[in-house]
């Protein structure tokens, strides 16, 4: 190794110094900074991870750092250094030659981001051949033993595959395939895994970090998840409204924050405060064993009309929610989880079992007008897809109210700031239009709109997952209070079983359909007794222990 | 800072209060705005516009070039042509109307009975409209014509039955749409009845689109009809109708092209106007 | 080819051939059975005398003493022998009449199928990529100015420019291939406003999408990018619009071969609706009609052949779709 060499290897990969990046042309008035003063390196080998929440600008920092801001986003300040070589202001054609050799791009959403029309073999083929990798004759054997190397079964079948034709996480490996084609030396990965079930998450994470020993690639690694970035990085760059709140050693950090802010994100991470509602549970004390919801030998199949193909969605399902508890259901994507709780909410029908909900056996066809709002609700994933764009909150919180021509106007009114009170909502959000609220106000209101028929049961079909960390640890600590105030039996359907850990009473584990084990949370927490929910456990980021130094 | 403080201590005159939807418009969409209020006082009083009567021949003054005396110039009668074609606006564009109303109307009709009515109302009407949009519009509103007799409201009728099959289409994959839609499920979940949910959920959010297609079928209904007369479908002369003034113009293209050309003209600026009063009406309204 | 395929492509069929019939009978009961008596008016007109004994043949050949369905079961009888009819006017068999008109109508059409393509085609680019932003202005006006301009405005204006003015082509004469390019013009003008508007949304569309940003991060070009990427996902679209473009040329044709003095189908069908011919009118809109229907069978059956997503075959589902 000569000196050149050695000293451009003691360079960091990746140098950014006191970056800012501004949105919008000079015709938008809405000039809107995303990022100002931010500084990191990244040594050769090293994963940095940067967390932030939805906003923080970490996204922009990501795109920057590959040159790859739209264009109505440019850097008005600061320094991008990539292998030594001052980038700052490449335009497309210098940042092309250093596309793929030099830096290597994994994208969020797996399946948007190959081009439906191509196979996903000759997408590889097409990269190696474009970085001079492979002649044109060897590429499709190179590409299949890259697809090989990264994972995917069947390779050879695999390549004349089209991206629809895969799941997320085969496509993610075929765009860490792409990513890796041309040998660079930092990867940047922008949320690779959050489109993912949390099993599939961990072997992606896996394979990423297997890649960086085998190729001595550094990582840049963009996220939301504190758990995660605390098992998978080196070090750590805490991003908030554009500006770094704290940086360093990803154990340090983990272990003795500084900033305020870390604190907080911390703090509300379920998977790195377990224990926080354990009072809670503790002062009400055991429940008594009669049952708010029975189901048994639920079972539900989709018939695809077109293809006459046939895919059970539910098997025999049976389990019981005990009043008073939080029942947690859990299951990856496709597990039938949101099936069922549909089912429960009288929203779909079902083909054999029984349903009891309340005391009351549902149909096997439920008709289109629910006459039983007022024992159970449901509160969806998406609020702002629940909640009418014509509507004011006022009108679509009085909406449950009309229809069961509940109180006078003045008792209408008097309850709806009763519970906007309750749900911690200023009254001025009354004239607002869902639209201009944000995702926490919009759950919020969906669940003030679902209490305000004051029901029995609530089933909380994945309502935090679409929220930033302390937006679902402040909703969280609200539907717990709601729980305890109003006595509330919640069947609460979630992937994320950091979260589960922390608030659930029993818990239900779906898979493809079938119910793999049902019981209190302690027990299946503790010592699972079926593979899968261990598996599952497992998988979960944030219970191991930090990574070694690179 | 000081400069908001100025700004705020300057006791500001109230401006007088415009209606929302006609705040913040730009150059093209005031042009847009006059140029249909000009059709409207066309429609409604073409004497206030125009000092000569668009049926009186003067022989002392045939096919003259466009003047200030005849912005459009004389056609082969010596009539002023700017006057015949603001008498004839009422006959394209009262046309035009009367096919929208019956399109609109049939196609909010059967849209809604197709998608909410079950599978075999649904079955009936998806072929009719099958039928109907297999024959190019144009073509359809021909042999309408031939059915009903040739004439000006003739021809406006069987333009508003050929563009019912459109309007249904579009309303019923609107209401399919909305009924998709994540709050209409929420609505039924909190109980409200199939009817409830259609009044206040489907139809508020489906008729932006309804508005944009009625404005989008106005402007093709006003060349329809001019391209029906222009073929002498439609009005009879004398009767002034814009496309029956360029198929007269038709005879003198080489020699007085102003014949063919300013009647068209007028034709392309009323659709664009009117197209353009539709986007604006999209954006502000839906 | 899967079951279920070959069942789709059946009904697909057996839903076409079902329209194509339900249209026969829709225009026939417009035009022979609600007006009356087309036959006998026809007969009767003053200004277009048909001799006594030709009048006989025609009443006789239609039926008209019979009932409206009687009409229609023995006209249908005789369509699915071939049996067109007889024009109303000159007495000749409509099959032949439409024969003759065809030629014209397909160098016309197909002519102007291919300026609609490249116009539109030519219009987005501009629109979504040209580097002036005045050039992209005026493309993206362009379909909306096309859809607000009537068709003969369109054709008086290049036989004005190039006829008269330039003496490039004879307006009357007709000079074959040469003969074709303004009428074709004309129509392509008038049909590619719609293309153009969903190729630059497609484009728009298209050039948003995350696997651009990844094949920039893989190193292509923005040509590569835009050429062999972003245009095919943007293109597909508009091939469901192809069924509605042909029935709009075809329904075109009538403007312009009026104007453009061409005799091909649109004339014929002018000169019919004119004269009221309604045996030749029907045979003309069926033909139209035929055609759509046709074209938007093959571009269902084709589309997964251009879609990939569309053909949704599950590749062999093995053990590892657990393990991923």
């Amino acid at each position: 190794m000569d000196n050149d060499e050695s000293a451009r290897l003691k360079l960091p990969v990746l140098s950014v110094r006191d970056l800012a990046v501004v949105y919008g042309g000079r015709r938008d008035r809405l000039d809107s900074t995303a990022l100002h003063g931010v500084s990191f390196d990244i040594a050769a080998g090293e994963t940095l991870a940067l967390v932030g929440q939805s906003g923080s600008g970490k996204s922009t920092l990501a795109l920057a750092a590959a040159g790859l801001l739209p264009a109505n986003g440019r850097i008005v300040h600061g320094e991008v250094h990539l292998r030594g070589e001052r980038v700052t202001h490449h335009d497309r054609r210098r940042w092309q030659k250093l596309r793929g050799k030099v830096l290597g791009f994994i994208p969020q959403d797996p399946l948007g981001s190959l081009d439906p029309l191509q196979r996903v073999g000759h997408q590889l083929a097409q990269s190696l051949i474009l970085h001079g990798i492979a002649r044109r004759s060897e590429a499709r054997e190179q590409a299949i033993g890259l697809f090989d190397r990264v994972g995917i079964r069947e390779p050879r079948l695999r390549f004349d595959a089209y991206p629809h034709e895969l799941s997320g996480g085969q496509l993610q490996r075929v765009l860490i395939a792409i990513a890796v084609a041309a040998h660079p030396s930092l990867l940047v990965a922008d949320e690779p895994t959050s489109a993912l079930d949390v099993t599939v998450q961990r072997r992606i994470l896996d394979l990423i970090e297997d890649l960086q020993d085998e190729l001595s690639l550094s990582l840049l690694l963009i996220t939301h998840d504190l758990a995660l970035a605390k098992e998978r990085s080196h070090r750590l760059v805490v991003l908030n409204h554009g500006a770094v709140r704290e940086t360093g050693d990803t154990a340090t950090i983990m272990t003795a924050p500084r900033d305020s802010y870390t604190v907080q994100l911390l703090a509300d991470a379920p998977a790195l405060s377990p224990d926080k509602f354990d009072t809670l549970r503790h002062a009400r004390g055991p429940l008594a064993a009669v049952p708010a919801i029975e189901i048994r030998d639920l079972t539900k199949t989709f018939r695809n009309r077109s293809t006459a193909h046939v895919a059970p969605a539910l098997d025999k399902v049976s389990f019981t929610v005990t009043r008073g508890a939080v029942h947690a259901l859990v299951g990856e994507s496709g597990s039938g989880k949101t099936t069922a709780a549909r089912i429960v909410a009288g929203l779909s029908g079902f083909d054999s079992g029984s349903v009891t909900v309340a005391d009351r056996t549902l149909p096997l066809h439920p008709p289109a007008t629910n006459h039983h709002a007022r024992t159970l609700q449901l509160v969806y994933q998406n609020a702002l897809a629940a909640l009418d764009p014509k509507f004011t909150i006022a009108e679509a919180l009085a909406e449950p109210l009309r229809i069961h021509r509940l109180g006078s106007a003045a008792q209408r009114h008097a309850s709806i700031r009763a519970i906007l009170e309750q749900v911690g909502l200023p009254d001025s959000i009354l004239e607002r239009r869902p639209r201009d609220l944000s995702g926490g106000q919009r759950q919020r209101v969906a669940i003030a709109r679902a209490l305000l028929l004051q029901p029995e049961l609530l089933v909380l079909d994945e309502p935090t997952s679409a929220l930033d960390v302390t937006v679902q640890a402040r909703l969280v600590e609200l539907l717990m209070e709601l729980k305890q105030r109003n006595g509330l039996t919640y069947l609460f359907i979630s992937h994320d079983l950091s979260l589960v850990r922390q608030i659930a009473d029993e818990i239900t584990v779906l898979s493809a359909g079938k119910v793999v084990e049902t019981g209190p949370a302690d027990r299946i927490l503790s010592s699972p007794s079926h593979p899968y929910t261990a598996d599952l456990l497992a998988a979960v980021p944030g219970r191991g222990g930090f990574r070694s130094a690179a | 800072m000081t400069e908001q403080l100025e700004y705020s201590a300057i006791p500001r005159r109230r401006l007088p209060t415009l209606p929302p939807l006609l705040r913040g418009l730009s150059v093209a969409d005031a042009l847009a705005l006059g140029f249909a209020g000009l059709l409207l006082v066309a429609v409604i009083a073409p004497q206030l516009l125009t000092p000569y009567d668009p049926l009186v021949p003067d022989p002392g003054a045939t096919l003259q070039a466009p003047s200030l005396a005849h912005p459009f110039g004389t056609d082969y009668l010596g009539r002023d042509l700017l006057s015949r074609v603001i008498h004839g606006t009422w006959r394209t564009i009262a046309g035009s109307l009367v096919a929208v109303m019956i399109g609109l109307f049939g196609g909010i009709v059967l849209g809604i009975a197709s998608a909410y009515f079950g599978k075999t109302v649904d079955a009936i009407i998806g072929r009719a409209v099958d039928v109907l949009l297999s024959i190019p519009g144009l073509l359809l509103s021909m042999v309408i014509v031939v059915s009903l007799g040739f004439g000006a409201l003739n021809v406006a009728i069987a333009v508003g039955i050929a563009s019912v099959a459109v309007f249904t289409r579009l309303m019923r994959s609107e209401v399919l749409t909305v009924k998709e839609l994540g709050f209409v499920e929420a609505s039924f979940h909190l109980g409200e009845s199939r009817w409830g949910v259609l009044r206040r959920h489907i139809l508020p959010n489906a008729y932006g689109s309804v508005l944009a297609l009625t404005a989008l079928q106005f402007g093709a209904a006003i060349l329809w009809i001019a391209s029906l007369s222009f073929l002498g479908y439609g009005a009879a002369p004398p009767d002034p109708e814009w496309g029956l003034l360029v198929a007269e113009g038709r005879e003198y293209v080489v020699s007085s092209p102003w014949m063919v050309f300013l009647p068209s003209l007028v034709v392309v600026a009323s659709v664009l106007a009117i197209s353009h009063i539709s986007h604006l009406l999209r954006e502000r309204v839906a | 080819m899967p079951a279920a395929l070959h069942s789709y492509t059946a009904r697909r069929i057996a839903q076409t051939v079902l329209v194509v019939i339900l249209t026969y009978v829709l225009v026939f009961f417009i035009l022979f059975i609600l007006p009356g008596d087309p036959i006998q008016q026809q007969i009767e007109n003053p200004q277009n005398p048909i001799p006594a004994a030709d009048a006989k043949i025609l009443l006789q050949y239609y039926h008209v003493d019979r009932s409206g369905l009687d009409q229609f079961w023995i006209a249908f009888r005789r369509l699915v022998q071939g049996d067109l009819g007889y024009s109303l006017t000159t007495g000749k068999p409509v099959a032949s009449l439409i024969l003759q008109a065809i030629p014209q109508t397909l160098a016309l059409a197909s002519t102007a199928l291919v300026f609609t393509g490249v116009i539109a085609f030519v219009i987005a680019l501009a629109a979504a990529f040209a580097p002036s932003s005045v050039i992209r202005g005026i493309a993206r006006a362009l379909p909306g100015a096309f859809l607000a301009t009537p068709s003969f405005l369109v054709g008086f204006l290049l036989l004005q420019l190039f006829s008269f003015q330039l003496g490039w082509v004879s307006a009357i004469r007709d000079e074959g291939f040469k003969s074709v390019i303004l009428p074709a013009l004309a129509l392509a003008i008038a049909v590619s406003g719609p293309i153009a508007q969903v190729l630059i949304q497609g484009l728009n569309r298209a050039y948003g999408e995350p696997f651009v940003t990844v094949l920039r991060a893989r190193g292509l070009g923005e040509a590569r990018i835009v050429l062999g990427h972003v245009l095919r996902n943007a293109a597909i679209p508009t091939v469901t619009l192809l069924g509605l473009t042909l029935g709009e040329l075809l329904a075109g044709s009538v403007v312009t071969e009026t104007i453009f003095s061409r005799t091909g189908i649109g004339f014929l069908t002018q000169q019919a609706v004119r004269e009221q011919d309604a045996p030749v009118i029907l045979a003309v809109v069926m033909l139209v009609s035929t055609v759509f229907a046709l074209t938007v069978l093959i571009t269902d059956l084709i589309y997964p052949l251009i879609d990939p997503r569309i053909a949704a075959r599950p590749i062999p589902a093995t053990a590892d779709q657990a393990s991923d």
